[in-house]
């Protein structure tokens, strides 16, 4: 990879290292792992999910930094309206999708932070670092990866369907779920085939240790991130435990 | 090189199948908040539903070691959901069974086959431990979230310890009545295509 190459991958102000993303998520899934919906507790709750928003906009995605924001507000808006003014069962299902958004916002906030932010060659350099076998490292590497992809399949079969005016499949369930999984299925594995015949061109799998093309180490900023989240999480177990929360 | 060692080519095709696997179980997942049958109805609804990717992926399996590394990505991904490491072993050792299992039938009996990916929807019922363990303070924090009382009552009457093995049994039998059901649609499908 030339030198112009490696300084577009880099268009933030602030990158972290991968393995910091990493322990990031750690500690938030133990966040999320525990409920916790007023105190104390929840305010280090709300200020640890914007710290990855902040993360993601130094990082130059100030978008998605704004849509989650918004997406943030407006769920906790609607469920305080929600739980006042709407009644029956559409403010109950209602309820639950803001009650679905609030719990995993952090999770959802890292994971879309770790996705955009982390560099496939970053990755595997971290996972070489870390000495994880290299199958699972290239399997997760591949998912994470994927993930878009199957977005992007599921809506170009979309608008195949609308083009067709196949909108719901009839009504039947059974067809709804056909019509859309099948061609999903067909793309990804034509999809797989040409990845690996790709991977393979370029040497993965080769009996030889692989270098990385990524430079990946700790900086200062990783250890200041990383140890303030850990004071902040190590906080809001002790808080949750005093309001009554049992940690599993 | 070794032929039974797993290659570049195996691991992208696991990567490609537990993105898919773990898509169709979200999409479950989310009409859970519909009622709290479809919440309990989990271990019925996502065998069958994952059967479909599952059965190409069971045509696309020839090395043992592919189902287990499967399991254990499922498994990172149950933690970093917040569902806990508590049901981490159980879907691990689902994922090295149901491989041991396809391996006897050397991963074309249809029979071993199905019995394995039974053996791999236990780890459906990994993800229900913490609602089993701590079933007081989960719901608790439910209710404090919103949730209808009535809601609450009604999961906590179905999924509790007693009826914890049946929803083990639920798993297994509901993954080999998916399993068969995939092989139709795979049936139909994708061997005209030649993709099988």
């Amino acid at each position: 990879m030339s030198n112009e190459r490696k300084n577009q991958d880099i268009t933030g102000w602030v990158h972290l290292d991968p393995r910091s993303k990493l322990m990031l998520l750690v500690l938030f899934s133990v966040v999320v792992m525990i409920d916790v919906v007023d105190g104390p507790a929840y305010i280090i709750r709300v200020i640890m999910t914007f710290i990855p928003v902040v993360l993601v906009c130094l990082e130059g995605k100030i978008h998605i930094g704004v849509r989650f924001t918004l997406l943030f507000v407006a769920a906790s808006w609607l469920q305080i309206y929600a739980q006042k003014y709407v009644g029956g069962v559409a403010g109950m299902l209602l309820l639950f999708l803001c009650y679905m958004i609030m719990q995993f916002a952090p999770t959802i906030i890292t994971v879309w932070y770790c996705i955009s932010t982390t560099k496939i060659s970053e990755f595997m350099a971290a996972m070489n670092r870390m000495h994880l076998p290299q199958g699972i490292a290239i399997s997760i590497a591949v998912m994470m990866r994927f993930f878009p992809t199957l977005g992007e399949e599921y809506s170009s079969i979309r608008d195949a369907m609308r083009m067709r005016g196949i909108g719901l499949g009839g009504g039947k369930v059974s067809k709804m779920v056909e019509y859309r999984m099948i061609p999903l299925l067909f793309s990804c594995i034509s999809i797989g085939d040409e990845l690996s015949a790709a991977a393979v061109t370029r040497g993965l799998g080769a009996p030889v240790v692989r270098t990385d093309v990524s430079e990946i180490r700790f900086r200062f900023r990783d250890y200041m991130i990383v140890s303030t989240m850990l004071i902040l999480t190590i906080l809001y177990i002790i808080f949750s435990i005093k309001g009554g929360n049992v940690v599993l | 090189m070794n032929e039974n060692k797993l290659q570049a080519r195996d691991f992208i095709t696991i990567g490609i199948f537990t993105a898919i696997l773990w898509v169709v179980q979200l999409v479950v997942m989310y009409c859970g908040y519909l009622s709290p049958f479809v919440v309990a109805g989990y271990a019925v609804l996502i065998p069958i539903a994952t059967a479909i990717p599952m059965m190409l992926y069971y045509a696309r399996i020839e090395k043992f070691g592919m189902l287990t590394i499967t399991s254990v990505i499922v498994a990172i991904l149950l933690f970093i959901f917040g569902m806990g490491l508590t049901g981490a072993p159980i879907c691990i050792a689902a994922g090295l069974f149901a491989d041991l299992i396809a391996k006897s039938g050397n991963y074309r009996s249809r029979v071993k086959t199905a019995l394995s990916y039974g053996v791999f929807c236990l780890w459906v019922s990994a993800s229900y431990l913490p609602l089993v363990i701590t079933a007081d303070s989960y719901k608790e924090s439910l209710l404090e979230g919103g949730y209808d009382t009535a809601f609450t009552d009604t999961l906590f009457n179905i999924v509790t310890p007693k009826t914890y093995p049946v929803i083990i049994l639920c798993c297994f039998v509901s993954g080999i009545i998916g399993s068969l059901i995939g092989r139709i649609v795979a049936k139909k499908n994708f061997e005209k295509a030649g993709i099988v």
